[in-house]
Formats: C-alpha cells, structure tokens, sequence
C-alpha cells in the first residue's frame, strides 16, 4: 500500500511547485499508471 | 519520493503502513530492498552479460552463489531472455536491454516495482512487451507503478491511471 497525505514538493526556494497538495492511495497488487505533464519553470523573458 | 530519494516539502508519505517522510537513514536500505526500480535508460552494468547483470545483483545482496545461479537462470527464462545470457546489453535491442533492467530489479522479489518511463526509449512492438511483462509482475501479486508520456499506450492498458499536470493530480 501506498498513500500520499496532501504531499507538496516545492522547489527553488519554494517557487517552483512539484507536486501541489497530492492525496492518493494506491492499495497494494495494483496495476497503475500515471502521465505527467513536465513541470516547466518559468524563465523571466516569457512573463 | 516513494523510493525515498527526495523527500516531500510538506505532506507524509506512506509506504507499507510506515511513514517514510521521516523514515530514519538506517531504514532507508531496507524500504529500498522492498521497491524494484526501472528505469527510462536502463542503467545496465555494461561490462557484464546479461546473466551478470542478474547474477551480480543477487551476490551483492547475500544470495549465496548456488541459489542466485538457480534463480538468474529462473528470471532470465521468465523474461526470455534465457538464450541471451551471455549478450553484453551493448548486443541486446533498447526492448531486450529494458527487460533485463525489468529482471534486475525483481531480483529482490519487491512488492512494489517503479517504472519510469520505461518505454520511453522503445518503439511501439517493444512498448507492448515491456507492458506485458509488467503485467504479468502485477499479476503475481507485486503492485506496479508506472510513469509514461505515451497516451497511446495506455490506451491499451487497462489500470487506474492518473494524469499529473503542473504538480496537480486531475483523474
């Protein structure tokens, strides 16, 4: 069993948000997938 | 995080009951024993063979030399592998190099593998394959978590899947 209890993973000095309060629970044997869109920080000449 | 190779910056994570945001250092080996990791580039031991790559594991962890013979042969066969035993991964297709890194890492029997992205280097026909073998692990009762671009893919896969966009979990 896995379980992820509003889990937050913050990166340069907490302005670069990773993963945003996640609460999952995968029981164990499961087969599961998950897709991830690349979290892409923001370079000041795009803003 | 599952791994415990970073650590959440709020939250807790558990794994088996135990929480491992504030798993002790001396723990951490143990929790890592339990979780089979894949990898995108494989991370094969190039200058070993495939039996090796296997075998070599098994030593590493305390299997004594007649039964990590025994249970390479075993995993090799299980995989297809078996008549590549003596292939460097330099000779092995990215499909039979990304099965024998699936090999290794049941090597400890886990009860958890982590795949990420691990048809990422992979052409359809071997995506395919590589998805089976991960079902047949999760048929035998190990949970399998993996990590993909390929929406076409999973399509064909039928398994809870969460999509996780900008750190934010939308199902």
């Amino acid at each position: 069993m896995i379980k992820f209890i509003n889990v937050n993973k913050w990166y340069h000095n907490n302005t670069l948000k990773a993963l945003e309060n996640i609460n999952i629970e995968i029981p164990a044997g499961e087969l599961f997938s998950f897709t991830v869109t690349v979290v892409q920080a923001r370079l000041p000449f795009f803003n | 995080m599952i791994f415990r190779e970073i650590i959440p910056t709020r939250g807790e994570i558990y794994v088996n009951n135990e929480n491992i945001s504030s798993l002790a250092d001396s723990k951490i080996p143990a929790l890592r024993r339990n979780i089979g990791v894949v990898f995108q580039d494989f991370k094969l031991l190039y200058n070993k063979n495939s039996f090796n790559n296997i075998y070599y594991v098994m030593r590493v962890i305390g299997v004594a030399k007649k039964e990590a013979t025994i249970k390479t042969e075993q995993i090799l066969k299980d995989i297809g592998l078996w008549y590549k035993r003596d292939s460097f991964p330099h000779y092995l297709s990215a499909g039979e190099q990304q099965r024998l890194s699936i090999a290794r890492a049941l090597v400890t029997n886990p009860s958890i593998i982590l795949a990420d992205e691990p048809t990422g280097n992979l052409d359809f026909e071997n995506s395919l394959k590589v998805l089976d073998l991960l079902k047949n692990i999760n048929f035998k009762g190990a949970t399998v978590i993996m990590a993909t671009h390929n929406l076409q893919l999973l399509q064909r896969h039928k398994a809870r899947i969460i999509k996780l966009s900008e750190g934010r979990l939308e199902t």
